[in-house]
């Protein structure tokens, strides 16, 4: 397929009289990491939840490898490979973090109620089993396979969220903040692992408030301020871009 | 002596059935998430259905088919899950204190039906004539027994069903979405499917127990099934230890032995009264005392699903 795997066109995000989002038009090329940078309320995560289905869009269009997905709910979204991660480190608090990668990598079949009282449900989980295994070496989680995620540090969840979403074998991968609240080792390694599943051939899309670590591994950068986009184009065309030193150093005098 | 004795039947008996209550209840509520005050609804449709599909002596009815006991249990299950179906759709669609306020309506509305539809459940006169499992069988106190080993034969198998589907991928999800429903959808899971399928499962579970119900008490009026049932059950899981293993046997168990014990007090009476209120006093001091020094119940869910990496390989 050739072309963009996510267009969004036109969309604007209302809440209330307040916009959100104002008729943003982005497109993303398939396997590239692109990232979007903005400070708060620019919109980004807003953004986000009208592409993922969580938020119904007030105007214009998303669509996802061709096929328009506005309008569809967030579960069908994820069902077509569009999986996001949120901003506030969360997941399932009751589970493990072991548990938390499984039901990321389990299928529908497998998981209904009949299923649980026939079985046959076993020989997926073990395969499920390695790749969360091999995954939670690549984070250095493993050893902290068995605790809950309620005992977790923020840090340590923000990783399991990459790593739960990234179970759930995306297409395309959407992480909001996913370096914030993690520990400067961990950023490098989370960098990483962002990189190998691009090669892998998943296509990701990353919102952070760490400028160095978004431009270290972005092809292309969206800039946003107020609901729109103002800049587009590499980090090193970005950063030398006025309109984007104003924003985030302000006019210097 | 042999009064006590049969007295310590009937408590273990009813213990065992409000065990089974509080099995189910933990699947929809504990792991699920969904808190439900309407179970003594659905008990009571499993058991309105159970005797007016089955009674043969009561001729004052409208509908009285006179099927056989497992046709009467069946059909009281089925009742079960389609009523749940068809509460579980609208409310489930709202999530969270909706759903609570929902069920408990539906109670009230399931109570006073029983109560007005005098030409089918005979409304307050409720039945009093019926005929058990195995009835011919054992005779007297004998069939106290056999209702014993009855209710804890369930109890059993319900607990088996319950440990099978808890550490499912089934059992997995529900405590996963239980606490974030987003991050699950995120995932591509249809929770809402998994919810209503759980409800009408634990409809269908509440409708086929009923029957044991109706045998232990020997009647069948709109007073079983009041929110007294709801509550004792709700109270015997978090005793025992919400969305844990064994937490709602142990609950349960505690609770009706504690709450219970005070009728034992035989011979006075005039202290009848007072003894009857006792029990709630009981049962609110064992509720402080457990919240206060183990909020999470006696068995915690932590325990139940501890290690849960390692057991896979085996």
């Amino acid at each position: 397929m050739s072309g963009p795997i996510l267009a969004v066109h036109g969309v604007t995000k209302l809440f209330g009289g307040v916009a959100a989002v104002r008729g943003v038009d982005m497109t993303v090329q398939p396997r590239s990491i692109s990232a979007v940078i903005g400070p708060n309320g620019a919109g980004k995560t807003s953004l986000f939840n009208v592409v993922t289905g969580f938020e119904e869009p007030t105007e214009g269009t998303v669509r996802f490898q061709g096929d328009q997905v506005t309008g569809l709910e967030p579960w069908q979204v994820a069902q077509r490979g569009l999986i996001r991660t949120f901003q506030t480190p969360t997941g399932f608090p009751a589970l493990s973090v072991w548990e938390n990668l499984m039901v990321g990598g389990s299928r529908g079949p497998d998981e209904s109620l009949w299923a649980a009282f026939r079985g046959g449900w076993q020989a997926a989980d073990i395969s499920t089993h390695e790749r969360a295994r091999r995954l939670l070496d690549d984070l250095g989680l493993w050893d902290l396979r068995d605790t809950l995620l309620a005992d977790l540090s923020p840090g340590d969840v923000k990783l399991v969220d990459f790593a739960r979403q990234l179970m759930a074998q995306p297409v395309m991968l959407l992480l909001d903040e996913p370096a914030s609240g993690v520990d400067p080792g961990s950023i490098e390694r989370l960098g990483n692992l962002i990189r190998q599943v691009r090669e892998q051939g998943v296509t990701v899309l990353v919102i952070d408030h760490n400028i160095g670590f978004v431009l270290g591994i972005a092809d292309q950068v969206h800039v946003m301020s107020l609901g729109q986009v103002i800049a587009s184009g590499t980090p090193d065309e970005v950063v030398r871009d006025p309109e984007v030193i104003e924003i985030y150093l302000g006019r210097s005098a | 002596m042999s009064g006590v004795l049969l007295f310590l039947v009937g408590v273990l008996t009813l213990a065992g059935i409000y065990a089974i209550l509080a099995m189910i209840l933990n699947l929809e509520a504990g792991w699920a998430g969904m808190w439900d005050l309407g179970l003594a609804g659905l008990v009571a449709v499993g058991g309105y259905v159970f005797i007016i599909t089955t009674q043969q002596t009561h001729d004052d009815v409208v509908i009285a088919p006179g099927w056989p006991i497992w046709a009467g249990v069946i059909a009281g299950s089925v009742a079960g899950g389609i009523v749940a179906l068809v509460i579980g759709i609208p409310s489930l669609r709202v999530r969270g204190e909706y759903f609570l306020i929902t069920t408990l309506a539906f109670a009230e509305v399931i109570r006073q039906l029983s109560i007005n539809l005098g030409s089918v459940t005979r409304g307050t006169v409720g039945f009093n004539q019926f005929s058990r499992p195995f009835d011919s069988w054992v005779s007297g106190s004998g069939y106290r027994w056999l209702l014993l080993g009855l209710v804890w034969l369930v109890v059993l198998i319900v607990n088996l069903v319950m440990r099978r589907l808890g550490r499912s991928p089934y059992g997995r999800l529900l405590r996963g979405f239980r606490d974030n429903d987003p991050v699950a959808r995120s995932l591509g899971k249809h929770t809402n499917k998994h919810r209503i399928q759980t409800f009408v499962f634990a409809g269908l579970m509440y409708g086929a127990v009923a029957p044991l119900y109706v045998w232990f008490i020997r009647t069948v009026t709109p007073s079983l099934f009041t929110s007294e049932v709801t509550f004792v059950t709700w109270t015997a899981l978090v005793i025992g230890g919400i969305a844990s293993m064994r937490g709602p046997v142990i609950g349960a168990l505690i609770l009706l032995i504690v709450t219970e014990a005070a009728a034992l007090v035989q011979g006075l009476g005039e202290m009848a009264v007072v003894l009857a209120s006792v029990r709630f006093i009981v049962l609110g001091i064992v509720l402080i005392v457990v919240m206060r020094f183990r909020p999470e119940g006696l068995a915690s869910e932590r325990e139940a699903f501890a290690s849960a990496s390692g057991r896979l390989q085996q």
